[in-house]
């Protein structure tokens, strides 16, 4: 009886190791694949807050006290999440992407130059709905770069 | 300072020595703008050294309207040639997330025209 149960463990032990090798390697897979998407969909929010933040930002006139109280809180907004994001993606690009980091980089520039550049934090600041495109392209850009990693 | 070359070289940290919030682009904006910061430390350094390196890690983070003005108003209003610039100004950070400051430091210099004067 013993005799029987070892030799069926003999022959069925290397589909059996294979087996269990198999599934826990998936399943890390899986996991990794989770967590990833997780991690994309938190920083997706973090580009949706700073799009929201600097449309607003520069659709807001900073001509009285209380809309250049408002822009100088939207401008603070606005950097702390661009460095915040930044260096969520660099993470996520060293953790998760094969590619060359610049290329994150480069687009986070992208992102940088259209939610801060001009008379941002001027008081010579004006309306500028143009700047909608701008943002939106380019955080459009990291966005379905993103998306593209995802899927 | 002089390097062990022989080559006159001095650091501007900016968080340090400059502010640690600079903002803004004309001295209307805030006494931390683009426009003192590139008058006061950045033009005095290139006028008196052969090297000057700028540590922008100690700040707590820029707008691109301070880089533009400070960076690439070397250009555009002290007519500084770009490619003087690439040798003469090192851009340093030990922090990874200012990367991306380098990147458009750069990206300003090197798309800045000279202003011409006004008739």
């Amino acid at each position: 009886m013993l005799d029987s149960l070892l030799c069926f463990l003999y022959h069925i032990s290397p589909a059996l190791v294979t087996v269990l090798l198999g599934t826990y390697m998936i399943n890390k897979y899986l996991m990794s694949r989770s967590n990833e998407a997780s991690f994309i969909d938190l920083l997706l929010k973090e580009l949706d807050t700073i799009r929201s933040d600097s449309l607003e930002y520069w659709n807001n006139s900073c001509e009285d006290a209380q809309g250049a109280q408002k822009d100088a809180l939207l401008s603070q907004k606005i950097k702390g999440g661009i460095k915040s994001a930044s260096s969520d993606l660099h993470y996520y690009w060293e953790r998760y992407c094969d590619e060359q980091k610049t290329t994150m980089n480069n687009l986070m520039v992208e992102v940088s130059d259209a939610c801060t550049g001009g008379l941002f934090e001027s008081s010579r600041k004006k309306i500028d709905p143009g700047r909608y495109f701008l943002i939106t392209n380019a955080i459009n850009h990291v966005r379905s770069n993103l998306f593209r990693r995802k899927l | 300072m002089r390097t062990p070359q022989g080559v006159v070289m001095v650091t501007i940290n900016i968080g340090k020595d400059f502010s640690d919030t600079p903002y803004g682009r004309y001295p209307s904006d805030s006494d931390y703008c683009g426009e003192i910061f590139r008058e006061k430390h950045l033009v005095p350094a290139l006028k008196n050294d052969e090297e000057v390196i700028v540590i922008i890690d100690e700040a707590e983070g820029y707008g691109s309207s301070f880089l533009d003005e400070a960076f690439g108003g070397l250009v555009r209003e002290r007519h500084y040639n770009a490619a003087d610039l690439h040798k003469k100004l090192k851009i340093k950070y030990k922090d990874t997330d200012y990367e991306m400051y380098d990147t458009l430091i750069w990206k300003y210099i090197d798309a800045a025209k000279p202003r011409l004067p006004k008739c």
